[in-house]
């Protein structure tokens, strides 16, 4: 009997910049038909986010955070119903991408937590760079969040030089927390369906994919038609085929830009 | 000490490619940093002397090392699943599925191997594949993950990271294998192999080999 696994759907997100917001619908519409666990788009207009809730009828639909408070205040005016909060683990991410600290980051999460404490917002905690994070240091975030109603957690490989062994180290470490995981990773260098596969065999249930690979995540098509004999994801196999396909015809330029972008990003490591 | 052995050539030559572009992407590959580049007889012939360049053979059967047993750049031979160690020649062995090991037992005592497949190896604990795979053979081993499972690149950044001495690999992982840039640049940053200029010749090399790639094509 095969495990059951779920695909998180991230083509909306990471396609925020080159998508107008009616074709976002429709893909969002199009995704929900094929099967996907859950729809992770950008934070949009609310009007586009009640298009969505209605071409969107089995999927869960989430709405991607930074970890700031206006912004998050902002989804929660804005009346979404679960929320993936990117929580910067590394010290690079934290002090290069988001110009702070360790403190701060400590203060802001507490702080994410109580305007969280009230509702009904089903939370994923997105740990960003969390193949690069200091183990004591993401132990200690992640222990913060004890208060939080915490629906799952997502390792996030933002540099996409993860090996096998680290991807599994770091999921052995994160399955100690006693939260529902997924993983993510980045396919810079082609290591993202095999880390994928890595983490969902050391016992992550949700596998963060995009259509065609697209954005630099794992791509959805492979990772069907690598595991499909091994993992049960819920998924119409060849109505995701075809829609992979539809895809790639539709913006394969802006993957081609997004591709040689990404090669030629190598100043972003140290050395 | 990691060592590249590189198969673009044997893939090109598919392409018809003249004997220049050739010699300037074997040029290119040395600089890069791959340590052996796989060749096959007619495009050794065709190439002519690259500086630094060492090469691999790939022949079809041990008697036929023996025209090239004065050549000095060449290293040794790689024949598919047929070894003669007098005459330098090393086997090739695919294994599909990771309980295949059985049936390679014949080359067990051999100098050196290449095993190539292991495609579905990402679907197995790594760690201990890696340690069969070992235990297999006697000598030393050339890995040459196909890229089935899309996997080819970080099964062979693996293998290098746990201590495996030589990986195969071709550009842009044409013929279903580990990319040789992917590779490169991991290693880099993992390992700290090679310099950072050997990283601009892989975008110069990517740069030239897509132009001819299309070239080739579009004729």
């Amino acid at each position: 009997m095969k495990a059951i696994r779920h695909i998180t759907d991230t083509t909306l997100l990471n396609f925020a910049g080159f998508m107008p917001p009616k074709e976002r619908v429709e893909w969002a519409g199009m995704l929900d038909a094929i099967g996907v666990h859950e729809i992770v788009m950008p934070l949009c207009s609310r009007r586009e986010l009640a298009a969505c809730a209605q071409v969107i009828h089995t999927a869960k639909q989430a709405v991607y955070v930074r970890m700031e408070t206006a912004q998050l205040s902002k989804a929660l005016r804005m009346g979404v119903t679960a929320v993936f909060l990117e929580i910067p683990i590394s010290y690079p991410m934290i002090y290069t991408n988001y110009r702070k600290n360790k403190d701060w980051a400590r203060k802001t999460l507490l702080e994410c937590g109580e305007l969280l404490a009230n509702t009904d917002v089903v939370t994923t905690l997105v740990l960003a760079d969390a193949s690069r994070a200091e183990p004591c240091f993401l132990e200690s975030l992640v222990q913060l969040t004890a208060g939080m109603r915490v629906d799952k957690i997502v390792a996030k490989d933002l540099m996409g030089i993860q090996t096998l062994s680290a991807c599994a180290e770091l999921i052995g470490l994160m399955l100690t927390f006693g939260y529902d995981l997924g993983y993510e990773g980045n396919d810079r260098f082609g290591l993202s369906v095999a880390n994928t596969i890595q983490a969902l065999r050391m016992g992550a249930l949700y596998a963060g994919c995009c259509l065609g690979g697209l954005g630099g995540g794992c791509d959805l098509r492979r990772l069907l038609q690598t595991t499909n004999r091994v993992f049960d994801y819920g998924i119409n196999r060849k109505g995701a085929e075809q829609l992979d396909r539809t895809f790639k015809q539709q913006y394969r330029s802006e993957r081609m830009l997004r591709r040689q972008d990404s090669r030629n990003a190598d100043s972003c490591f140290p050395g | 000490m990691i060592r590249i052995i590189d198969r673009t050539l044997v893939i090109l030559e598919a392409f018809h490619l003249e004997g220049q572009p050739l010699g300037e992407i074997a040029e290119l590959l040395c600089t890069c940093g791959a340590n052996y580049l796989e060749i096959t007889p007619s495009a050794y012939r065709q190439l002519g002397s690259v500086q630094g360049a060492q090469y691999i053979l790939r022949v079809q059967s041990p008697q036929e090392a023996k025209a090239y047993a004065d050549c000095t750049d060449i290293k040794r031979f790689v024949c598919k699943a047929r070894s003669d160690s007098a005459l330098r020649v090393y086997p090739e062995v695919k294994i599909n599925d990771i309980r295949d090991f059985f049936t390679v037992d014949r080359f067990r005592r051999c100098d050196r191997v290449r095993v190539c497949g292991l495609a579905d190896c990402v679907l197995q604990p790594i760690s201990k594949v890696f340690q069969n795979l070992r235990s297999m053979f006697e000598g030393s081993i050339e890995f040459a993950a196909d890229n089935d499972c899309y996997s080819a690149t970080s099964l062979t950044l693996q293998w290098a990271m746990l201590g495996g001495a030589e990986v195969v690999t071709s550009f842009m992982g044409m013929g279903n294998m580990a990319a040789f840039e992917d590779v490169t640049r991991l290693l880099y940053f993992l390992k700290g192999r090679r310099s950072r200029s050997a990283l601009s010749a892989v975008q110069e090399l990517e740069a030239r080999l897509t132009a001819m790639l299309l070239a080739s094509e579009s004729a």
